[in-house]
């Protein structure tokens, strides 16, 4: 058994919270005490290279003084970047900068990077040649300047120098990131250097992470699950990131084990690949947290058999809550039961409003709020409490399960769908009455974009023409799986569409007419 | 008996009413040199439950390299003819 970790009162959006005793109190500061501690550890290996915690610290403080030519603190500015070290520093650069760094997932399309630039209110767009086309598109629709990342994320200008940056804020947004809010529109969350600290030491708390850890980030960067899971806890502990140049599935068995890795942050769908390919052995693999979607029991008993000596545990969280709430240990011995997503981290409180309600969470890695939407914040946060749009219960013994999402988002290959914006864009084809869309699982058990569709009289369907129109509006991740037509949507008594009526009919579709 | 292989029509109609059942894309959307990503707007997980439904369908398993450069659908069909090929010769 692991030792509790001391907490201490303290003040936090309006309430009172539980934090860890002795928390570092920016990104920089850990940053600096990590070169300080274990300046010869390899911090991150990447495809561009690989850098110890001390050459990490030098590269940051460089990359730190190209942007400040541009920037002032407070600014915010937007990134798009590759899978590799430019985007790993996002953290410490904007803890050292003072800077606020929107991360664009490079999947989308320029009109979704053009509207997030706006939601963000950015200064700059900032991107690597991979990423300078689209966006540029991007930049010109939002009215933004673009700059290359050779010049405003520079990793090979001059230094800025010790004192040449103010002593970070521990309440600064580092980050933001698109999620869903609780409406279905998507929402700039806020995403702050304690609250990234506060989940990251809750994580190496219950995972037992140590220098010795080496933590492979397959999932994406602009992701919140590696930013607290791994970028900081490995710089917490003194431990190792490796970012493969392949973050795919089927290559994932070999460069893990050629890299030694000990502890990896995936999705279910991911891991569902990983286990159906033919692949090496793991030997240095010792955890595995998973989350974003539900767990197919044949992928954790599969996983579980093939890496007898590994550590599942399944993670319930948010955006808004910088990852984690609440864990559980996969036993394949005594499976938990569907939605059984387990008890709260250290720190962290949860409750149900109703039973089953809508779940409630409270502790300092609850985000402050949306950037662009201050009222959607006021409702969604009330003395502290974040209503997460998850409908659950709470057990006697504190453990949460998941009946249900409350709100409208489809969670594919781990990047968020917004039903509403898909609806919007195929209700805007001249031959489409009304649409919706809806997540249902595809046949490899990972949650897909399901669309029915009502025609206009005398008109037929064009798939394709629907298909390019959500590719071109949204990204290739929001294109429907299936568009079905229908004759008319069922609804429930309140006029509501009745999306459980057309999962059903996907997942049964023998009933489908 | 003619052939002991199935006949390649047979195995381009299988593999269309596939695509059908699971994307709901058109026969006519089928051509050869269409792109099964940027031609079919299939994201890469999609792509993935295509080739797992086509090595169940015609009980083959692709390696990585066979399907590592296909990125047509024209490729792909000549990809399963293959394995279906050289299943039935191994037999």
């Amino acid at each position: 058994m692991r030792v509790a970790p001391p907490l201490e009162p303290v003040a936090h959006l309006g309430t009172t919270v539980q934090a860890f005793v002795g928390r570092p109190a920016s990104h920089d500061a850990v940053l600096r005490s990590a070169a300080d501690l274990w300046g010869s550890h390899v911090a991150v290996s990447a495809p561009s290279g690989t850098v110890t915690y001390s050459e990490l610290d030098g590269l940051v403080d460089r990359v730190a003084a190209s942007l400040r030519t541009l920037t002032e603190p407070g600014d915010t500015v937007a990134v798009a970047l590759d899978h590799d070290l430019p985007l790993f520093l996002v953290p410490f650069v904007a803890s050292r900068t003072g800077v606020t760094v929107l991360l664009l997932n490079t999947t989308l399309s320029a009109p979704a990077w053009a509207d997030q630039l706006a939601r963000g209110r950015v200064e700059l767009v900032i991107a690597d040649a991979g990423n300078a086309g689209k966006a540029a598109t991007a930049a010109g629709l939002a009215g933004e300047t673009m700059v290359m990342a050779s010049e405003a994320w520079a990793m090979d200008g001059p230094s800025a120098g010790p004192g040449a940056f103010p002593s970070a804020d521990p309440a600064q947004t580092l980050a933001l990131i698109a999620t869903s809010g609780t409406t279905g529109v998507p929402k700039m969350t806020r995403v702050t250097t304690s609250g990234l600290i506060h989940a990251a030491m809750a994580y190496v708390h219950l995972l037992g992470l140590t220098a010795e850890d080496r933590s492979f980030l397959c999932l994406p960067l602009h992701y919140i699950g590696p930013l607290s899971a791994q970028t900081t806890t490995m710089a917490l502990v003194g431990g190792r990131n490796v970012i493969p140049s392949d973050p795919s599935p089927r290559a994932a068995a070999a460069s893990m084990a050629a890299a030694g890795i000990t502890y990896v942050d995936a999705v279910p769908a991911w891991l569902g690949q990983m286990v159906r390919a033919d692949a090496a052995p793991v030997p240095t693999w010792r955890t595995l947290i998973y989350g974003g979607a539900p767990m197919p029991p044949e992928t954790a008993a599969r996983l579980a058999r093939r890496f007898p000596d590994l550590a599942l545990w399944d993670v319930w969280g948010l955006s808004e809550t910088h990852g984690p709430a609440t864990a559980v240990r996969y036993d394949p011995e005594a499976p938990p039961a569907p939605g059984t997503v387990g008890r709260p981290l250290a720190g962290v409180e949860v409750r149900v409003d109703g039973d089953p309600g809508e779940l409630l969470v409270r502790g300092a890695n609850v985000t402050p709020g949306y950037a662009d939407d201050p009222d959607t914040s006021r409702q969604v946060l009330r003395d502290g409490w974040l209503r997460t749009g998850d409908i659950g219960t709470v057990g006697p013994d504190g453990t949460v399960r998941l009946l249900d999402r409350a709100k409208d988002v489809i969670l594919r290959g781990g990047a968020n769908v917004f039903s509403v914006e898909v609806e919007q864009v195929l209700a805007s084809h001249a031959d489409v009455r009304e649409a919706a869309v809806f997540g249902a699982a595809d046949t490899l058990g990972d949650e897909a974009v399901f669309a029915a569709v009502v025609l206009r009289t005398g008109a037929d369907l064009d798939v394709m023409a629907l298909r390019a129109m959500v590719d071109d509006a949204i990204g290739r991740h929001a294109v429907p799986r299936r568009i079905t037509v229908v004759g008319e949507l069922p609804r429930n008594a309140r006029g509501k569409i009745d999306k459980m009526v057309l999962r059903a009919a996907v997942n049964n579709p023998k009933g489908n007419p | 008996m003619t052939s002991p292989t199935p006949p390649n029509d047979d195995i381009a109609h299988r593999m269309a009413a596939i695509v059908d059942e699971l994307f709901g894309v058109p026969a006519e959307a089928l051509a050869d040199d269409v792109e099964l990503q940027d031609g079919l707007q299939l994201d890469s997980l999609s792509v993935i439950e295509l080739q797992m439904a086509l090595e169940d369908a015609f009980d083959i398993r692709f390696d990585r390299s066979s399907t590592e450069g296909v990125t047509t659908y024209g490729r792909l069909v000549a990809v399963v003819r293959e394995a279906v090929l050289r299943k039935v010769r191994s037999a």
